[in-house]
């Protein structure tokens, strides 16, 4: 039986009077592909949130790796990539190295000569290293979301959570990175959650969909989803129909 | 006059000392916090600084030993205005700045309107900077310093993406606490350089002349000290040998490397094109 990784038990979450999140229950295992759908403003990046331990939940609780997360001291197990690049001001003195060798604080690890060492591995394998001395602003988009990228993995993390990656990737790019997310899951076993609006996209690479609407509408296998009566109530049988026709 | 008769003088000395470890300071913490978007929180502590000093007057004792606690506290209020109650930073510090100035004239008011001595702190006077304002200046530069470098990825990484630091396991809010408390005693400490009117200058002058050219954070900081430091010491020496207000002189020196820095990028960028 594969260990647990992320266990979220009735989580609640509120804004002001607002809930964003109702009764979240589910539990991701070592080794799953999780897509996380729903539509906008559905609680996707909140949850996300959550998992990380930013947010204080009302109720209910989100452990990682069998720790409470808010509580959670070693973080070096953990990569996020944030849902825009566009977050930081691009006029920020910062060269493409610095922000890589930032995925390797919670190992201790940033600024040594091993976290160098990696720094250099993940622009070689992000095919960046042309621009490792170069300010991040001066970056087109595409380059800068494979920087950010490339400080999400730089720790070799057991649980990568990513935001809407694909965004500002160009087509190549994008399968490139797939690949590599790929891999990283099935060889070594990389629990990887990912936000996305490609319902019917995720299913070539998840194995498992968790569909939000502020409350879980759906967790489990794609092939499932396909199947589940309740789902094609939900969705319509010929929207249902559509998205697992996308899949296979 | 030579540099050897320069450095006899006594008063030089320890304000070179002082100035040079002081503008060092400025120059490291200017860095983060204009990055942070907190610019004026210069201007808003110096503000503070005059009332405390207002106060120190009003109770006859030494502005130092007034003006730290009350700017530290000043500072932490500004920090709790904007993670707690939801107040925008430039609108904290403007509350924070506003009673410091008022209660600076209300006590100078008190105390039979303003003196001598209160002048001299709102324009600074590096050169009359005594022999404890001198180690002050050296413990709390060797406390900043030892920050920066000992938490300087995590420096980095609270001023580019918090979110990322806080995700990471950073405690972005001890560090944030650090960060204010250490800001506010510089700023105390430079009203003796540049005056009260002039402290914020040396925290942001230095860091957007190094956000001209920078590539990194690395060297910003590294161009940020080095402009501030020689900003100081040629500004004393103008001083001294044109009998010109310290505090003025190196100010204006300053300004004019942010502008010398500008035009080189303005070159540089001409040149890309």
């Amino acid at each position: 039986m594969s260990a647990t990784i992320v266990e979220s038990r009735n989580l609640f979450i509120k804004f002001g009077s607002l809930p964003v999140l109702s009764d979240v229950c589910f539990c991701i295992q070592h080794g799953d592909y999780v897509g996380l759908v729903g539509p906008n403003g559905s609680g996707k990046s909140t949850l996300i949130k959550c998992i990380l331990g930013l947010f204080k939940p009302e109720r209910g609780s989100v452990t990682l790796f069998g720790n409470d997360a808010l509580l959670m001291q070693n973080r070096e197990k953990i990569g996020y990539l944030p849902q825009r690049i566009d977050f930081f001001d691009p006029r920020f003195p910062s060269t493409v190295a610095e922000i890589i060798s930032q995925g390797l604080i919670a190992s201790k690890r940033a600024g040594k000569d091993i976290g160098r060492r990696q720094t250099d591995s993940m622009l070689e394998l992000l095919e960046i290293t042309g621009i490792r001395n170069r300010r991040i602003g001066d970056l087109s988009g595409g380059q800068q979301q494979r920087v950010f990228i490339a400080r999400a993995l730089v720790n070799e993390p057991d649980l990568l959570m990513l935001d809407e990656p694909g965004s500002a990737l160009d087509p190549e790019t994008r399968d490139n990175f797939f690949s590599l997310l790929r891999a990283l899951n099935e060889k070594k076993k990389v629990t990887i959650i990912m936000v996305t609006h490609d319902i019917g996209g995720i299913g070539e690479h998840a194995s498992k969909l968790l569909y939000l609407d502020k409350r879980v509408i759906f967790f489990g296998g794609f092939d499932e989803f396909c199947r589940s009566e309740n789902m094609a109530q939900f969705f319509g049988a010929a929207s249902q129909h559509i998205i697992c026709h996308e899949h296979h | 006059m030579d540099v050897l008769e320069f450095l006899s003088y006594g008063f030089i000395r320890r304000a070179l000392i002082a100035g040079s470890l002081i503008s060092v300071i400025c120059a490291v913490l200017g860095v983060i916090l204009v990055l942070r978007r907190l610019s004026l929180i210069g201007d808003g502590l110096s503000h503070v600084t005059f009332g405390s000093v207002a106060l120190a007057m009003v109770l006859n004792v030494y502005p130092l030993a007034v003006s730290i606690p009350v700017v530290v506290v000043s500072s932490l209020g500004i920090l709790k205005m904007t993670e707690r109650a939801g107040i925008y930073g430039d609108a904290a510090i403007g509350v924070v700045s506003s009673v410091g100035i008022a209660c600076g004239i209300l006590l100078a008011s008190i105390a039979g309107g303003f003196n001598v001595d209160l002048f001299s702190y709102l324009f600074g006077n590096i050169l009359s900077i005594s022999t404890a304002e001198v180690i002050t200046a050296v413990v709390v530069s060797c406390a900043v310093l030892a920050m920066v470098f000992l938490h300087f990825e995590e420096m980095f990484s609270i001023t580019f993406d918090e979110e990322f630091a806080r995700a990471s396991g950073i405690p972005v809010d001890r560090l944030n606490i650090v960060i204010m408390v250490l800001t506010a005693v510089t700023v105390v400490l430079a009203m003796k350089v540049v005056g009260i009117m002039l402290t914020s200058a040396l925290l942001v002058l230095p860091a957007v002349t190094a956000f001209q050219n920078a590539r990194g954070f690395r060297s910003a900081m590294l161009t940020a000290v080095i402009a501030s430091l020689v900003s100081l010491v040629s500004g004393v020496a103008l001083s001294f040998s044109l009998d010109l207000p310290a505090g003025a002189s190196i100010v204006v020196i300053n300004v004019v490397f942010f502008g010398f820095a500008f035009m080189v990028r303005r070159i540089a960028e001409g040149r890309a094109r």
